[in-house]
């Protein structure tokens, strides 16, 4: 009877402890406090890893205008200066319709394509309730030539003037100071030099992002491609780049190097001509400033 | 051992109760803040901080996740919580503390009553003390509490870069708006 009056009080304090412990409101807060699911923001500074359209896009009312450049050869030499005599350049507008959905319209000097996409990012790595370890974009582009043909009695059609490209892209930030993006790629294009060259080209990019300041990061990004030895003319490579992404507010300011010329998908997949082995490479900038034309509702 | 029962079931009747009679409780606080400069406003609004209200002691609690701020400006959310408060770090910011000289009676229905509240508040992992005014206000069967106080960005170390010094204001004016409704256990909202 002793020994259970005994264990009856253990009991009573055991079972008394947690009320002990409740007597800090801010541990009792942290009790009633309902998970929430918390979005993992800024994997990527900028909406492209450099060459390459990053998992990032335009929040809901954000308008980015986009420019970015491509110099010559760097290894033309003092007669060429360097490369920053000839330029290929992109210019385009990219406007966050939703938080997860941007659309935007580009012109493109290198064969004078004028492009549209699309770009939906239905998951997020999130934090907390439903934790997500990753977030996924789907990036669909359409581009189209204006460009006069070498012979002026070819008839090329609007169709045949098309290509298109499709990438699921798929990014992981493992920590403030490191983000990893792996992005299939599918480049179509309507009309390619010869019966041989496929029409299709797959190619699977990686690429990321690591930080080592608050406003500066290194980013390097590499497509290999899968049928690259069955294009036809001159030797294709993979192309490989390497840069810094440097944020000033409402900038972002990407300088990198590069053996691709080209700015859309359908060039540096499938057109890269030089290449890092013979020093053929490329210096390229993107700017992006963004300005926020539809306020959010509070 | 009959005795011992009863002092046992008077123990889980009386102790929670006892305890929790004098809670209050909001998990939809709101609380606004902005930066005001010649070149930008920029604002954010927080519905869901909680907090508890003890009004036997006038004991006083606040948490709320940094990421659950939301800006009008979209851009100025994320530079928020990456580079200013460095939310993924410090994903909290808490206040404890105590209303001075509190006195029960002074709640009553449709009267403000104005408190002093000190304590600690914890921004960015930095606490320190503050001292700040505000009201109490019973009204049907909530209490309303009302606050507006100013912090200073260094006091809690949050830096900002030379190159966005002009649109970031060094003192931020917060209002705290407020209403506890009687704690119940977790579970009833």
């Amino acid at each position: 009877m002793r020994g259970l009056t005994l264990l009856l009080w253990l009991v009573i304090g055991l079972l008394g402890l947690p009320v002990q412990a409740q007597n800090d409101l801010l541990d009792m807060l942290d009790q009633e406090i309902k998970p929430v699911r918390v979005p993992v923001d800024a994997t990527f500074k900028s909406t492209r890893v450099i060459n390459c359209h990053s998992i990032e896009r335009m929040q809901a009312g954000d308008l980015e205008l986009h420019v970015s450049h491509r110099f010559g050869l760097i290894n033309s030499g003092f007669k060429k200066f360097y490369g920053l005599d000839e330029s290929s350049s992109y210019v385009s507008l990219e406007y966050g319709i939703t938080d997860w959905l941007e659309a935007g319209l580009g012109r493109a000097t290198v064969d004078e394509y004028f492009n549209g996409f699309v770009k939906l990012s239905p998951i997020r790595q999130s934090k907390g309730k439903w934790a997500m370890p990753v977030s996924a974009s789907l990036y669909f582009g359409a581009m189209t030539t204006t460009k006069d043909y070498p012979d002026p009695t070819w008839v090329v059609d609007a169709v045949h003037r098309r290509s298109f490209v499709a990438q699921l892209l798929v990014a992981r930030k493992f920590a403030p100071w490191l983000s990893l993006q792996v992005s299939p790629t599918w480049v179509h294009r309507n009309m390619v030099a010869t019966p041989q060259d496929p029409n299709r080209i797959f190619a699977l990019g990686i690429g990321g992002r690591l930080k080592f300041s608050k406003r500066v990061a290194l980013s390097v990004e590499y497509f290999w491609l899968k049928d690259r030895l069955l294009l036809t003319g001159p030797p294709r490579y993979n192309p490989l780049s390497i840069g810094l992404d440097i944020e000033t507010g409402s900038h972002v300011f990407q300088i990198f190097v590069s053996n691709s010329f080209m700015i859309l998908e359908n060039g540096f997949v499938g057109e890269t001509t030089r290449s890092w082995a013979k020093k053929e490479l490329h210096v390229g900038f993107n700017i992006s400033r963004v300005f926020t034309v539809v306020k959010k509702k509070p | 051992m009959i005795r011992n029962i009863i002092i046992l079931l008077a123990f889980f009747a009386f102790t929670p109760s006892m305890s929790q009679d004098s809670l209050w409780f909001t998990r939809t606080g709101h609380i606004y803040f902005i930066s005001h400069t010649d070149i930008i406003d920029i604002d954010a609004n927080h519905y869901q901080t909680a907090s508890f209200l003890n009004i036997r002691s006038g004991e006083i609690a606040f948490t709320l996740l940094m990421k659950s701020f939301q800006f009008s400006l979209p851009l100025a959310e994320e530079h928020f919580n990456e580079n200013y408060v460095e939310s993924e770090k410090f994903p909290k910011a808490t206040f404890k503390g105590k209303i001075l000289d509190f006195d029960p009676s002074k709640l009553k229905p449709d009267t403000e009553y104005k408190v002093v509240v000190q304590g600690d508040l914890t921004i960015h992992g930095v606490t320190a003390p503050v001292k700040e005014t505000g009201t109490l206000q019973l009204s049907g069967n909530e209490i309303r509490a009302v606050s507006r106080f100013v912090i200073r960005l260094d006091t809690y170390n949050i830096k900002v870069p030379n190159i966005v010094i002009d649109k970031v204001a060094k003192e931020i004016p917060i209002d705290v708006n407020l209403k506890y409704e009687p704690y119940k256990k977790t579970g009833t909202k």
